[in-house]
């Protein structure tokens, strides 16, 4: 009689991503899709009731992440902001509150 | 040349002797090293530095990029299904301007051995801008270190 003592397993590499940008960085919405992509994954075999209750539940969340990191860009801006003021770079100060996140 | 990707071949033995550990905040700290094209580095590769074959051609430390890399905020290890699945959070080189082919993933902890040879299957440049690497989902059949 002859026993099995594997199943062909092994150490295996998933992919990835590699996210490039050009004088400025990226936007709000590269750092949502992020969050969520990290949060929350929807196999694509999973049964269809349980899928769209995940698929709704990643989309609020969605709403609540871009909320959230457009927020923490404008509470970054003010800091900047208040800390060229102080050094007196008034126009660079104003040059930041165009930027919107 | 360009470095080819996979698991380093040490890196396979060392999980058998609890070399590794991928836990959040309490386990080993994990880095990530950029490489230019010119990188020769194979999954024979087994440290950043320090062992019999070694990081090559990483990335000059200018324009943002530091010699050795970022730090890597570990994701505790799961089982998902089958599969033991580790992996990272994003990692980004802010402000840099960086031409880079491939990267190595190593455990600075321990000796800096290396963990894994990446491939970004052409050159990624940023200028004056942001250089982020996003790791998959920690799932089975996704997760950038798996046991299968």
């Amino acid at each position: 009689m002859n026993n099995t003592l594997g199943q062909g397993g092994g150490a295996v590499l998933g992919s990835f991503r590699v996210d490039t940008t050009s004088n400025q960085g990226h936007p709000a919405d590269f750092w949502v899709e992020n969050i969520i992509g990290q949060l929350i994954y929807v196999a694509d075999s999973a049964p269809q009731p349980i899928r769209d209750q995940a698929i709704a539940y990643r989309e609020s969340m969605r709403v609540v992440i871009d909320i959230g990191v457009r927020q923490a860009i404008l509470s970054n801006h003010t800091t900047l902001i208040a800390h060229l003021k102080k050094a007196g770079m008034h126009e660079a100060a104003a040059l930041i509150q165009t930027i919107k996140p | 040349m360009v470095a080819t990707a996979g698991i380093c071949h040490t890196f396979k033995q060392e999980l058998l002797v609890a070399t590794h550990n991928f836990t959040i905040t309490t386990g080993d700290v994990f880095k990530i090293a950029l490489m230019t094209s010119a990188s020769t580095n194979t999954p024979t590769t087994d440290h950043y530095s320090g062992g019999t074959i070694n990081i090559n051609s990483e990335v000059a430390a200018t324009g943002g990029y530091t010699a050795g890399g970022n730090t890597l905020a570990n994701i505790t290890p799961v089982l998902n299904g089958t599969e033991g699945c580790a992996s990272f959070s994003t990692t980004t080189w802010s402000t840099s301007t960086i031409t880079a082919r491939s990267a190595m993933i190593y455990n600075s902890t321990d000796g800096n051995r290396a963990v894994a040879i990446l491939d970004f299957g052409s050159d990624k440049v940023s200028s004056a801008g942001d250089f982020t690497i996003t790791f998959p989902a920690q799932t089975a059949g996704n997760a950038i270190i798996r046991i299968t």
